[in-house]
């Protein structure tokens, strides 16, 4: 009797340390989700604010509950909850952040596009002022290539809200490795009780 | 920082590089006007961004920095895609090469990340077909 309780005692303790290591994965992963999407945000550029306002975190595998799709800034909230199974954990892939716009690809400097903004009624706006125009980016010239931000000096009209390349700059220039280590910096002293990304 | 000597390690093998294709194709860098818009000759544009880099007043002599290099090659629209990766084969053989480097104690000792790319497009609007690379590259200025 006493040789089976025992057992269970450390079976039970097994099982406690390993979920919790599970969901302090989890929690590492939702974190820097998060940072990454605050990050591209307020990397990219923002006219309207629709583009800032379009990142979704999607979970892969078959047990994540999905996130709230939200608007900058993103929180917990915005990123789905992760299932703690070993198979899940496992997954090379878990968590993919993309931009659900039409135009992400011209944004991101990836495609030449045309750049006209539509108001509500679905007429061209002439003139519009770029919301992060008052955080202080904004070139302005002629348009080289159509590529979003190739904007060259000058007296044309065209303006650009965030410089070319910002995308790829972003991911390799430091600032998306910085993101991930804040956001695991914020889990590991930010373990929220009520939000802890459980799916049994 | 030693942005300039950063640049020039990629800006200077790029530039002759694509001077000895035949015709010699011209290229474009950062803050320089590139062929007027809606130019239909080829050209090529190269942008070299930098992320985060250090000072020399946190170490005594060396400058790291890291970021990325795109490079974009413009090609004549409706002509197939034969000159463009020719123009791309040519960028890609720049950066492969700038990897064969040994570091030093003088100079920039300057590695690329591996290479994306290519991806083309050609919409309606714009009057060119664009072949595009890009990859990431760490640097170090040694004195």
């Amino acid at each position: 009797m006493a040789v089976s309780k025992n057992k269970n005692f450390v079976k039970n303790i097994k099982k406690k340390i390993g979920d919790e290591a599970r969901l302090q994965i989890n929690r590492v992963a939702r974190e820097a989700t998060k940072e990454v999407m605050n990050g591209l945000a307020e990397e990219g550029p923002v006219w309207s604010g629709r583009f800032r306002d379009s990142w979704v975190a999607e979970g892969k595998g078959s047990k994540t509950k999905g996130g709230k799709v939200g608007s900058y800034p993103y929180s917990l909230w915005n990123v789905p909850k992760l299932s703690i199974t070993l198979k899940e954990l496992n997954r090379a892939k878990r968590i993919e952040i993309r931009n659900t716009t039409t135009y992400a690809a011209i944004a991101m400097d990836k495609e030449p596009g045309i750049f006209q903004i539509k108001n509500k009624q679905g007429s061209f706006i002439t003139n519009p002022t770029p919301v992060k125009n008052k955080s202080g980016y904004l070139q302005r010239g002629t348009r080289v290539s159509g590529l979003r931000g190739d904007i060259e000096g000058g007296s044309g009209n065209n303006r650009s809200t965030a410089p070319l390349d910002w995308y790829k700059n972003f991911i390799s220039g430091g600032k998306y490795t910085q993101a991930l280590e804040r956001g695991i910096r914020l889990a590991r002293v930010r373990p929220t009780q009520k939000d802890e990304g459980i799916i049994k | 920082m030693n942005y300039q000597k950063i640049r020039a390690q990629v800006e200077n093998p790029l530039l002759t590089a694509f001077g000895a294709l035949s015709p010699a194709v011209p290229v474009f860098f950062d803050n320089i006007t590139a062929a007027p818009a809606n130019s239909t000759t080829e050209y090529v544009r190269v942008n070299v961004t930098f992320g985060l880099t250090n000072d020399p007043t946190l170490t005594s002599s060396v400058d790291n920095a890291r970021g990325a290099i795109v490079i974009r090659c413009f090609s004549k629209k409706g002509e197939g895609p034969a000159r463009n990766q020719t123009l791309i084969t040519t960028a890609v053989d720049v950066l492969e090469t700038l990897n064969d480097s040994t570091k030093g104690t003088t100079g920039t000792y300057f590695k690329v990340g591996s290479i994306e790319g290519p991806s083309f497009s050609s919409t309606e609007d714009a009057p060119l077909f664009m072949g595009r690379i890009e990859t990431s590259y760490v640097a170090t200025v040694l004195s």
